[in-house]
């Protein structure tokens, strides 16, 4: 998805325009579904995450600077929503960051069948985020290491070892 | 299953896993943005246009390429407003083929006046470094001596080549302007000068120079005096030429880059060879580095530092230095870069049949191995860029041909500038000339 028409979206939103925000739903959705998928590990929270992130855009897309990163201001909207969901679900001690709590969480739960799954089961926590930034938010390499705020290379090369473990899904499983 | 068969699954599977847009979500209300907090959308549009096309910029290629259209735009700024007061008919064209084609403007005292170039890779030629500057001004045949040298440093001449199998160099100078006016030994001098300095380069070329008299003067020395100095310049009128020859550039560029990438590694693989042969040896402390500090490998010494000096001179990367943190810094990159997780194999099938439009669908996980190899990202930014063509303007095609052909233009210098060949005497000239029947 191209930035230039996601923050030109979000700026037809911000002065009330519904088809702009459908035509917004329907670009992002699947992005912001697995994204919150790969936090919350959960099919329908994952879905009420999503719908609050749409509403949160809805109350908050006047306050969208136009020429900024408009892929990385919704996602953080979404990333807030999942960390907020985490602490309700208290899969957190008292005293664990609930940043280390995602990294801990498992994936026990999903048996790996269907290729979403697989995805979240099979690639470390980089190689996800990489995935998900590039495939479902458009995002180039060079972007996704500026923000993850590792070299080109390491992301390149991450991309690369995902995309190997993902090769090896089958269909029959 | 091709990863391109997975990620159709995965969108598959989500299109139905996805929430569909509720009548609750679309009918919830916005709130406005006031009138005062309002930005023109032309703004935006600006920004994120010039911040696209910024790639394309000789800034993302580092200062280098900033210099070189630096110095070609004001050796062009003077040449063009300069003007020759002279009278035309003492002009002399001087076109050289080789591919690439150039043409010189000759003033009447048979000096450099001017250069056009007449293809796209005459486009490489007068953007190298200090071209420009240098060849104005000069006589003739130390200028056309000056267009071969940086033919041969972009790997147009080639060294291997010698008269077998009737492949060799060929220069073709062809005259055109008042026979009067040319001096009676110029083209002899041309040819004079051009051979000897090839052949003490250990190079073979075969020099051709012929007289054209007025033969299609009058339209030349129009177009050499006025027209764009670099070929793409001129191509204003047609958008799918443009296109055209920027797909011709692109792929050209992927081609090159990919060569001098394998070659690089294959560089990598024959240090690291080496090296695990020296942390074999009995009295070993570990690799080369750390053996070379004590002054245990005085056996390999010599081999190892010509590789090492290899890999500095060609492709700039410095582990000449016996020190503990190259031998980390070696040992970092090989096990980075493993064969194992980089299809060598293919890259190197890649390079035989060539990179074209199709490699990026069929060759998929290729182009991400070339890409990685490359630590090249403006090729991965490319592809996303293809798909915007069809919007693109003439001026913003013509600064993605330049971009492209800076980048071409490094890549074929770092590929092809080395060369050390033995000079050729009068003898093997002479024999090479009997060779492919020019005596």
């Amino acid at each position: 998805m191209k930035e230039h028409n996601l923050s030109l979206l979000i700026e037809r939103i911000s002065q009330g325009d519904n088809q702009a925000f459908a035509q917004f739903y329907e670009q992002t959705i699947k992005g912001v579904y697995v994204f919150a998928y790969s936090y919350i590990k959960e099919k329908t929270l994952s879905e009420d995450i999503c719908h609050d992130a749409y509403l949160q855009l809805k109350l908050k897309a006047h306050t969208f600077k136009p020429g900024t990163n408009a892929r990385a201001w919704f996602l953080q909207i979404v990333k807030n929503l999942c960390l907020d969901q985490l602490r309700k679900n208290k899969r957190t001690s008292g005293d664990e960051p609930y940043e280390n709590a995602l990294k801990n969480a498992s994936y026990e739960d999903l048996e790996g069948n269907s290729a979403i799954e697989y995805l979240l089961k099979n690639l470390t926590e980089e190689e996800k985020n990489i995935v998900i930034m590039h495939v479902f938010w458009g995002y180039k390499h060079r972007e996704i290491a500026s923000e993850l705020k590792m070299p080109v290379g390491t992301v390149l090369w991450r991309y690369n070892g995902a995309i190997k473990k993902l090769k090896k899904y089958k269909e029959e499983l | 299953m091709k990863i391109k068969g997975f990620f159709k699954k995965l969108d598959d599977e989500l299109s139905k896993s996805v929430p569909p847009l509720s009548d609750e979500l679309l009918n919830a209300p916005i709130t406005l943005k006031q009138a005062d907090e309002d930005m023109a959308t032309t703004e935006i549009k600006e920004k994120t246009t010039s911040k696209f096309w910024s790639f394309f910029t000789p800034v993302r290629i580092g200062a280098l390429a900033t210099s070189i259209l630096i110095c070609f735009l004001a050796v062009f700024g003077i040449i063009r407003f300069g003007g020759n007061k002279k009278a035309v008919s003492d002009s002399v064209i001087l076109q050289i083929d080789i591919n690439p084609s150039v043409s010189l403007l000759l003033d009447s005292d048979m000096k450099v006046e001017r250069v056009v170039s007449n293809n796209s890779d005459g486009d490489l030629i007068l953007k190298a470094e200090g071209f420009l500057q240098e060849i104005v001004g000069k006589k003739a045949e130390e200028g056309v001596k000056l267009v071969a040298e940086e033919a041969r440093k972009l790997g147009f001449i080639d060294a291997e080549k010698r008269g077998e199998n009737g492949e060799y160099n060929n220069l073709l100078v062809s005259a055109k302007g008042n026979k009067e006016k040319l001096p009676e030994n110029l083209l002899e001098d041309i040819s004079t000068t051009v051979i000897e300095y090839f052949n003490s380069s250990g190079i073979y070329l075969f020099v051709e120079c012929v007289n054209e008299g007025m033969q299609e003067f009058e339209t030349q020395i129009n177009n050499v005096k006025n027209q764009a100095q670099l070929y793409y310049e001129g191509i204003k009128e047609s958008k799918e030429q443009l296109i055209s020859h920027l797909n011709n550039l692109f792929f050209e560029y992927c081609n090159e880059l990919l060569t001098f990438s394998l070659n690089k590694y294959d560089l990598y693989f024959e240090i690291n060879e080496l090296n695990e042969k020296i942390k074999q040896e009995e009295n070993g402390l570990g690799d080369y580095w750390v053996n070379a500090i004590v002054g245990n490998v005085e056996d390999y010494n010599q081999e190892m530092g010509a590789l090492l000096d290899e890999l500095y001179n060609v492709y700039g990367e410095d582990y000449r230095e016996l020190s503990i943190e190259n031998s980390v810094a070696f040992a970092t990159k090989m096990a980075i870069y493993d064969p194992e997780n980089i299809d060598f194999v293919g890259l190197k099938q890649l390079a035989v049949d060539k990179i074209d439009a199709n490699s990026f669908e069929e060759n998929a996980d290729l182009i991400l191995d070339f890409i990685l190899i490359s630590a090249e990202e403006f090729i991965s930014d490319a592809i996303d860029f293809y798909k915007m063509l069809g919007d693109a303007t003439v001026q913003s095609l013509q600064d993605m041909v330049n971009g492209i052909t800076d980048r071409l233009l490094q890549t074929k210098e770092n590929l092809y500038s080395i060369v050390s060949n033995v000079p050729i005497t009068n003898e093997e000239y002479q024999a090479f000339l009997q060779l492919i029947g020019k005596k």
